[in-house]
C-alpha cells in the first residue's frame, strides 16, 4: 500500500536563549487508509509532530511528503490551499468560529473551495446527520455540549473529503460516553470510507481503536507499535 | 476570485450579524461623530465665506460687472446703457441688470447744530431703487428710515458706518447723522448739492460699509450724464458659471471691462484665503482624527478575533480572503457611519442651524457645504476604512497559525 504521509528526519527546533529540540530526526511513514494514533507522555512531542504534519507549523528541517507531494517546498499561500483541499485538521478546543451556525462551520472550507451552495449545504447536512447533529444544524457553538461541538468539528474536517484526517486530542475535553462516540465515529469513518486518520492521544484506552501507534519520548520516535486486531474493531 | 469574495463576504456578513450590538452602536456613533468632525469645521468656514461673498453680491457687486472702456484710454462712462442692458437680458440665464453711477464726495454734516461740521469722504453710489431691487438688496438693510424711491433727488441714504452714532469701529463719520437731518454733499467735480437724510443701511462689511446712496436721477444730474452708467450690475441664475457670463459679455462687448464678483472682491481675498487655508488644515487633521480613530476601533477588532482568524487559517481559507472579509466588515461599517453622518449633519444640524443661526455682524452663519467637500469627506472615511481593515487584519493573519490560536 502507497504511503499516505511520508516523514524522514524531520526536526523542530524553538529558537531561544536555549534551543529547545521539539523533534528530533523523526522518520516513518503512514499508509493510506491506516488509523495511526501519536502516543507519549505530556512535552514529549506528539501536538508538534501532528502540527508538522499538517502543516500547521514549519518543520526546522527534514522532509515531509504528503501523498507524495513535498509539501514542504509550497509556499505558505499553497500550504493553506493544500490545507483546504487534502486535510482535515480536528482541534482539541473544537476551535469553532463562534458566529456560525452548526451547518455553517461545517460548510465553510467547501465554500472556500468554491463547490456549488445546493452542494455543500446538502453534504454539511449529510455530515452532521453523520455524527448525529441533525437536530442542531441552526444550534451557534455556544448552544451545544463540549461533545457536539467536537462533533461538528469533525464533520466540517471533512466537509472537503480529506485525504488525511488529524485530530489533536480530540476526546481531551470531552466525558467518557462522547469520547466513545467520536472514537468510534473515526473507525466507521476508517473503515467505511478508508479515511487516513492521525490521531494524537495520551488516553491508553483509545489504543483499542487505532491500527498503529507512534510513541514519542522527548521528541524521539521512540517505537512504532502495531495493533495487528484491535479490540474496539473486533467488538464492532 | 469570485469565490474568493463570496467567501470573505459570508465572513464578513456572519460577523457582523452576530457581533455584539453595543459594540456596533459604539462604532456608529464615533464614526458618526467622527464624519460630523470632518464636514462641521469645513462647513462652518464654508458657510462663513458664503456669507461674506453673498454680502459682496447682494449689496455690491451683483454677479458680473460690466464697467467702461480701460484701453487704451479709460472712459468715466458706459454710453447707450439702455440699449446694453436689453442686450445683456436676452442672454439665457441673466436674471436681470441694473445700471449704477460711481462718483465720491464730501459729505458734510453739523450733528451738534453749532456750526461746526464734520466732514467725511465717500464714496456716494446712483442707482435706481425700483430697478436695482432685483440686483442689490440694499433695501432690506435699511435700520432706520427709509430706502429711496425712483423719483428722489434731494435725498441721500447713508450707511451706518458713515452716518456714525452705531458705535461701530469705523473712526472717520459725521458724528450721527439721523433720518431727516441735512447733509452737504461736494462733489468731485466741483458740483454742490444739500440732501436729506432718508434711511440709514446697516451694512457691516465690505466695501458698502461706508458708501452713500443717491438715486440715479440725481446722479445724472450731478454728473451731467445721461443714458449713462458707471457700471452695470448683471445677477445671474447660477452664480457659479460667473465665468461663462463674464466670457460671453466680453465677447458681446469687447471694448468694456468685465468683471466677475471673483474678481472684485481682492480686498477681501487675503482673508478668504486664509479661511480657506484654514478650512483646508482642519479637514486634513479631521480626515487623520477620522482614520486613526477608524483604524484603531477595526484593529481592536481584528485583534480581538485573532484566535478565529487563526481557526480560519488552520481551515484552509486564505490570508487574502480573512483580510477581505475585515476589509468588507470596516467598509461596512464606515458605510454606515457615514450614513448617519450625513443624517446627522444634514437632517439635524443643518436645520437647527437655519431655524436658529449663529449671528455674525455681516449677517447669519449657516452650514455651507459643497459637493466637492461632501464627496472628499466620504472618498477619505472609505480610505480610511479601507486601510483601517487592510493594515491590522494582515499584521494579525500573517501571524503563525498556532500563535494565533493559542496566542
Amino acid at each position: 500500500m502507497s504511503s499516505a504521509i511520508e516523514v524522514k528526519d524531520l526536526v523542530r527546533t524553538y529558537e531561544g536563549k536555549v534551543p529547545t529540540y521539539a523533534l528530533k530526526k523523526a522518520t516513518f511513514n503512514i499508509e493510506r487508509g491506516a488509523f495511526v494514533a501519536i502516543m507519549g507522555r505530556s512535552g514529549s512531542g506528539k501536538s508538534t509532530l501532528l502540527h508538522q504534519l499538517s502543516l500547521l507549523d514549519t518543520p526546522t528541517s527534514g522532509s515531509l511528503l504528503l501523498d507524495s507531494t513535498n509539501v514542504l517546498a509550497l509556499s505558505e499561500k499553497d500550504k493553506t490551499v493544500y490545507r483546504l483541499e487534502h486535510l482535515g485538521y480536528i482541534f482539541q478546543e473544537y476551535a469553532l468560529i463562534m458566529e456560525l451556525s452548526a451547518l455553517e462551520n461545517v460548510y465553510l472550507p467547501a465554500l472556500a473551495l468554491g463547490s456549488g451552495a445546493s452542494k455543500y449545504k446538502a453534504r454539511a447536512k449529510e455530515l452532521l446527520s453523520l455524527v448525529g447533529l441533525a437536530e442542531r444544524f441552526d444550534h451557534y457553538p455556544h448552544e451545544l455540549s463540549g461533545g457536539e461541538q467536537q462533533r461538528v468539528a469533525i464533520a466540517r474536517a471533512l466537509i472537503n473529503e480529506p485525504k488525511i484526517l488529524f485530530a489533536d486530542e480530540p476526546t481531551a475535553n470531552l466525558d467518557t460516553s462522547s469520547s466513545a462516540m467520536v472514537l468510534k465515529l473515526f473507525l466507521e469513518l476508517n473503515d467505511t470510507l478508508k479515511q487516513t486518520i492521525v490521531m494524537v492521544t495520551h488516553e491508553p484506552d483509545d489504543k483499542k481503536y487505532v491500527e498503529r501507534i507512534i510513541w514519542l519520548e522527548d521528541g524521539l520516535v521512540e517505537r512504532i507499535e502495531t495493533e495487528t486486531r484491535p479490540k474496539a474493531r473486533t467488538e464492532k | 476570485m469570485y469565490n474568493d469574495i463570496v467567501t470573505a463576504g459570508f465572513i464578513a456578513y456572519k460577523s457582523i450579524v452576530r457581533g455584539s450590538r453595543s459594540t456596533f452602536a459604539l462604532m456608529m456613533v464615533i464614526l458618526c461623530l467622527s464624519f460630523f468632525n470632518m464636514l462641521f469645521i469645513p462647513g462652518v468656514f464654508s458657510g462663513l465665506l458664503d456669507t461674506i461673498i453673498s454680502l459682496e453680491v447682494n449689496t455690491y457687486t451683483s454677479h458680473v460687472m460690466v464697467g467702461p472702456q480701460q484701453d487704451p484710454i479709460p472712459k468715466q462712462f458706459i454710453n447707450n446703457e439702455t440699449q446694453l442692458r436689453s442686450q445683456i437680458a436676452t442672454i439665457p440665464g441673466v436674471v436681470g441688470t441694473a445700471r449704477t453711477y460711481l462718483t465720491a464726495g464730501s459729505i458734510s454734516f453739523d450733528p451738534q447744530k453749532n456750526g461746526v461740521y464734520k466732514r467725511v469722504s465717500a464714496q456716494v453710489i446712483g442707482i435706481d431703487p425700483t430697478e436695482s431691487e432685483k440686483i442689490l438688496t440694499l433695501r432690506n438693510y435699511i435700520v432706520a428710515g427709509q430706502f429711496l424711491s425712483d423719483d428722489d433727488t434731494d435725498q441721500i441714504v447713508l450707511a451706518a458706518a458713515l452716518a456714525g452714532g452705531y458705535d461701530l469701529p469705523e473712526p472717520n463719520d459725521l458724528g450721527g447723522a439721523k433720518p431727516g437731518d441735512k447733509v452737504q454733499v461736494v462733489y468731485g467735480n466741483g458740483v454742490e448739492r444739500t440732501y436729506t437724510v432718508k434711511g440709514i443701511t446697516n451694512i457691516l462689511f465690505g466695501p458698502a460699509l461706508t458708501n452713500a446712496y443717491i438715486t440715479g436721477r440725481e446722479a445724472e444730474s450731478v454728473l451731467g450724464a445721461s443714458d449713462q452708467a458707471t457700471q452695470i450690475l448683471v445677477r445671474v441664475q447660477q452664480e457659479d458659471k460667473s465665468d461663462y457670463y463674464k466670457a460671453r459679455l466680453q465677447s458681446l462687448f469687447p471694448g468694456l471691462h468685465v468683471q466677475t464678483y471673483l474678481d472684485l472682491i481682492t480686498a477681501i481675498k487675503p482673508v478668504l484665503d486664509a479661511f480657506k487655508l484654514v478650512a483646508l488644515i482642519v479637514s486634513v487633521i479631521s480626515v487623520l482624527v477620522a482614520a486613526i480613530t477608524i483604524f484603531v476601533m477595526i484593529y481592536i477588532n481584528a485583534v480581538s478575533k485573532r484566535r478565529q482568524i487563526g481557526i480560519l487559517k488552520a481551515i484552509g481559507i486564505r490570508e487574502d480572503i480573512i483580510i477581505m472579509s475585515y476589509v468588507f466588515q470596516s467598509l461596512f461599517y464606515v458605510f454606515c457611519g457615514v450614513l448617519f453622518g450625513l443624517f446627522f449633519v444634514f437632517a439635524v444640524i443643518q436645520p437647527l442651524l437655519a431655524v436658529h443661526p449663529i449671528t455674525l455682524p455681516f449677517g447669519p452663519l449657516h452650514l455651507s457645504f459643497s459637493v466637492a467637500l461632501v464627496v472628499e469627506s466620504i472618498a477619505g472615511f472609505f480610505i480610511a476604512g479601507f486601510f483601517s481593515g487592510f493594515i491590522p487584519s494582515r499584521i494579525v493573519a500573517r501571524e503563525n497559525i498556532l500563535k494565533a490560536i493559542w496566542g
